[in-house]
């Protein structure tokens, strides 16, 4: 993503194979009328964490996947309204996934169809993204990512 | 077929982007900054969260969470205890502000013709627009304007 990625971290957006916009334009397109202030904070955010800070850790709520997958949400304070999910790759790269409106209560949270369908395709994704830099079809180097970056067969 | 991932620039992005105020920006910007110096404070003395809530006399962790989230809105008296526990400084009153100097151009010859030089200041701009070849740059510091 040309208008995050800088000399701190290359973020990288996903895109579903029908679809023509990525997970997070769809984020920005759902959310912009009721949540404009919190878009502009979460997007001047990821540009800072991009060209100036990188992506530490404390700048994620971690542990949103399973144990190791690098499955996080950027921080939202428990009074926001937005939530966001990444996969976190040191403090160099991240992906940034889709998220939704997160409800107030913890238990209605953790039902949230919506969220939880975010959630599980990050966490889809991240274990693919770990198979495939496993048998070496895609390679992290200093610039990025490389490799075979279309992943197929997806199941929502 | 190995290859590089596409260049994205996303129009929704650069909408939501083009509504964020320089102000706007550098908050974010300090927030995370402050972050980091903090979270570089307490490596430095070997700190878990856990140590800095203690030190800082706070009852949940996730304070601290919140402070090293980037997006934290500090009360002054916050960051002076801050300072003390971490023996860092984050409000550096002592710093002066540089004063506001600007470089123009301007012709040597109407420099000449200039007899009261803080009253022109302005004249002296708008001829700069239109220099010729025989120009300086001087610089001029704006401050209280002297009596002539």
């Amino acid at each position: 993503m040309t208008q995050f990625s800088g000399k701190k971290a290359n973020i990288y957006a996903v895109i579903k194979e029908e679809d023509t916009t990525t997970l997070f334009d769809h984020f920005i397109i759902d959310n912009k009328v009721l949540f404009l202030s919190e878009l502009k904070d979460i997007i001047s955010r990821l540009q800072t964490i991009g060209k100036r800070t990188g992506a530490q850790e404390y700048f994620f709520k971690l542990k949103e996947g399973k144990p190791g997958d690098g499955v996080c949400a950027l921080y939202d304070n428990p009074n926001s309204n937005l939530r966001l999910y990444c996969i976190r790759y040191g403090n160099d790269l991240i992906v940034v996934g889709g998220g939704g409106h997160k409800p107030k209560s913890i238990r209605a949270l953790q039902e949230d169809a919506k969220l939880k369908a975010e959630n599980e395709l990050l966490k889809w994704l991240s274990q693919e993204i770990t198979k495939r830099t496993t048998d070496g079809t895609i390679i992290f180097s200093e610039d990025g990512f490389e490799g075979e970056l279309i992943i197929e067969d997806y199941e929502a | 077929m190995k290859h590089k991932p596409e260049e994205y620039a996303s129009v929704a992005i650069s909408e939501i982007l083009d509504s964020v105020t320089p102000q706007e920006s550098d908050k974010v910007e300090k927030r995370m900054a402050l972050a980091m110096k903090i979270a570089d404070a307490m490596k430095a003395k070997g700190w878990k969260k856990k140590d800095l809530k203690e030190a800082m006399g706070q009852r949940n962790q996730s304070v601290v969470t919140k402070w090293l989230s980037g997006t934290h809105n500090f009360t002054i008296d916050t960051l002076m205890d801050l300072e003390d526990v971490l023996d860092i400084y984050l409000l550096d009153l002592e710093k002066k502000e540089e004063p506001i100097v600007n470089l123009v151009q301007i012709n040597v010859e109407q420099v000449v013709d200039i007899v009261h030089p803080i009253s022109n200041i302005q004249m002296i701009i708008d001829n700069s627009r239109s220099l010729g070849s025989s120009s300086a740059h001087i610089p001029i510091s704006y401050g209280p304007i002297a009596e002539a």
